[in-house]
């Protein structure tokens, strides 16, 4: 006996046995309507409460995670404000301290300025002698009639030529003494010229200084706009996150392709140090060292950006002494330039290694291969870059402390959106299985259709009977 | 922040790490070739081959064959590269200068003592210590003139790999092509009792698969 002899109510006619089978289900079913309409229902409710709950969870989540991201990036810019702020602070000082330092000097030029200016002027004060006092009497001469006695006119013609002449005496010395002032005059034009320029120099530096100013009232301005206006800060500050995260990754991948040229230039030499044949783990000591190498000239140059203030990934050397920075700065300064000293000539032998190598294997076979017209243009060109590259990876320091000053800011954000958008499907979801629990419930009915209708008809009969209802057909 | 710039820093590491070389386990090789052909174009193709593929830190070694039973004497040259590259190509150098100077005068043809030499190159393999040992045999093991390895005395061949180059036996035809594969059957029997590895090649290019170079 088979299994599927098992099913067959009526043998030789398997059909009737299925349509048997089929009647039993659907009476089954018909008695198991309700309960079975409560668990899909019940069960759609249950996963859609869960997904409800999980969608409200998530919708925490994400208000916790966007609130953090706020915070770190209202605190991101208000610490950006206060470097700018700072810096301002530092450069305004700096302007204060040159350009105004030197106002006691200018001030003294222009008191003695002035004081040869006073000096000359009153020179140019003097007044040309004054005719003498015997001119008023002879004008008195001058005046009487000169018809008069004979032995008189002779007298009073001589007296007028005499006075003439004082007169012109007299005339020629004013002019001169008036020529003498303005000569006087003229030489005090290069002392005002003098404190010409110099009360310019003074307004040029007092502007300077003046714009300084405005630049800490403008970095003062946006400090006071993230404290005050929170809001705002943060939508600008969000953009600008992402915007300088990406901008610093591109510049990150810029400077790795850096490191793998510099990796490539001075692993193969560096076998020469270390041994070609011996392995670290699953890497080739020469491999291992050459990646020491290039982070130790990369620590090298984060130490450098540190210590001359243009990052500030390590706050403990940021609280160093300022006269210690500097000193540290030219420390790192150096062990960099020792380092890239050590790239340049390994990346010599590495010339000299392939060179080799390309000889030998020339020597293999002999009628291949020619000599190269000019080997010390490579050579040269490896040399130059593996002593470039180390200050130039130095520079990388700029875009990794911006990628890390934003990456928290852009993870939250991105977070905060992600787990917004798991929140919606989960809601979604949820609606979905509640819309889905009254499909099956519907289904149900599909299934039982004939004894359903058997029974709306049923039902119809009694209450026309009862006479509750109107002549109609049952739908 | 200083963990950021440490996974940021050894992420870079990672990264760097993975263009690098896989590790390669410590090599060595000896190479047998019989009198007669050691003017030939294979020869030299196979030894330049080996010469250029060889890394530093790893051992080649060459022998003849086919002046009597094997020794010390039919030795051309063996050579343990040093880990400085400079210094290995030089010994690559000096190695090649000796093959060619052994090479440049014709040696007689004579019984072909395959099992001796094994037995001396395995020893010498194993001193280098080196994790893979390949022992390449030039020379016609097919021949009728070569005897058949003692079954009863099998030699300790552990991580050998014994590697016979057969480029040309395209004159063999019928009974003779026969007979000269149940003589190779029989070698191979001999070498995987010992414990070693046995691969026929057929074309010199293969070499590049079984031995790569950097």
């Amino acid at each position: 006996m088979s299994h599927r002899d098992l099913f067959i109510i009526l043998p030789g006619s398997p059909l009737l046995s299925v349509l048997l089978w089929i009647g039993v289900a659907v009476a089954f079913l018909y008695l198991a309507r309700f309960p079975a309409h409560r668990a899909i229902i019940s069960f759609s409710r249950m996963v859609h409460g869960a997904l409800r709950l999980a969608s409200r969870s998530t919708l925490l989540l994400e208000k916790r995670v966007a609130a953090r991201t706020r915070e770190v990036m209202i605190n991101a810019g208000v610490e950006e404000r206060e470097r700018s702020l700072e810096r301002e602070f530092q450069r305004t000082a700096e302007a204060v301290t040159r350009d105004l330092s030197g106002y006691p000097a200018l001030q003294r030029i222009l008191v003695e300025q002035s004081g040869k200016i006073d000096e000359e002027y009153r020179n140019s004060a003097l007044m040309p002698p004054p005719p003498p006092g015997w001119v008023r009497a002879v004008e008195v001469l001058a005046k009487l009639p000169a018809e008069g006695d004979a032995s008189v006119v002779p007298i009073l013609n001589y007296i007028h030529k005499t006075v003439e002449s004082q007169y012109h005496t007299a005339m020629t010395d004013y002019n001169r003494a008036v020529s003498e002032r303005q000569a006087t005059l003229k030489r005090i034009m290069p002392y005002w010229r003098k404190v010409s320029e110099t009360l310019d120099e003074m307004g040029h530096r007092i502007k300077r200084v003046e714009e300084r100013a405005k630049a800490v009232d403008i970095s003062m301005a946006e400090y006071e706009e993230i404290r005050s206006h929170p809001d705002q800060a943060v939508r600008a500050l969000s953009a600008s996150s992402m915007a300088r995260f990406f901008t610093a990754a591109a510049f990150l991948f810029i400077a790795l392709g850096g490191v793998v040229l510099n990796f490539h230039l001075i692993a193969l030499p560096m076998s020469e140090m270390v041994g070609g044949g011996s392995y670290i783990g699953s890497f080739r000591s020469s491999s291992v060292a050459a990646l020491v190498i290039i982070f130790v000239e990369f620590s090298m140059g984060l130490y450098l950006m540190e210590f001359l203030g243009i990052t500030r990934l390590f706050p403990s050397l940021g609280q160093l002494d300022d006269k210690m920075r500097p000193r540290l700065a030219m420390i790192a300064f150096v062990i960099l330039t020792i380092l890239a000293g050590v790239e340049a000539s390994l990346a010599y032998v590495r010339d000299q290694l392939a060179g080799d190598l390309q000889v030998f294997q020339q020597s293999l076979t002999p009628t291949q291969g020619a000599q190269p017209a000019s080997t010390w243009i490579p050579a040269t060109g490896q040399m130059v870059i593996a002593f470039v590259l180390p200050f130039a990876l130095t520079f990388g320091a700029i875009p990794l402390e911006s990628l890390i000053r934003t990456g928290r800011s852009v993870l939250g954000i991105t977070a905060a959106a992600s787990l917004r958008w798991a929140a919606f499907a989960l809601r979604a979801l949820g609606h979905l299985f509640l819309r889905l629990g009254r499909l099956g419930v519907h289904l149900y009915d599909l299934l039982i259709f004939p004894p359903l209708w058997v029974e709306a008809l049923l039902r119809y009969r009694c209450r026309r009977a009862e006479g509750l209802l109107e002549e109609q057909a049952p739908q | 922040m200083r963990w950021a710039v440490a996974i940021l820093v050894l992420a870079q590491a990672v990264g760097i790490a993975g263009c690098t070389e896989p590790a390669r386990k410590p090599r060595a090789a000896y190479l047998l070739i019989d009198a007669p052909r050691l003017r030939s174009a294979q020869a030299q193709a196979v030894v330049n081959y080996f010469l250029s593929a060889l890394q530093p830190g790893e051992s080649f070694g060459i022998a003849c064959l086919g002046t009597g039973n094997f020794s010390d004497r039919d030795t051309i040259g063996s050579v343990s590269l040093d880990a400085r590259p400079s210094l290995a190509t030089q010994q690559k150098h000096l190695l090649k200068k000796k093959f060619d100077e052994f090479t440049s005068s014709p040696r007689p043809a004579g019984h072909l003592d395959i099992a001796g030499a094994l037995l001396y190159t395995v020893a010498q393999l194993g001193e280098t210590n080196a994790e893979e040992r390949y022992v390449l045999i030039l020379a016609d093991l097919g021949k009728e003139q070569i005897p058949e390895p003692v079954k009863d005395f099998p030699l300790q061949m552990e991580g050998c790999r014994v590697i016979p180059i057969i480029v040309e036996n395209g004159e063999l035809i019928g009974r003779q092509q026969a007979a000269a594969l149940k003589r190779l059957e029989a070698w191979e029997e001999w070498v995987q009792a010992g414990g070693g590895e046995w691969q026929v090649v057929n074309d010199l290019a293969l070499l590049g698969t079984i031995f790569p170079g950097s």
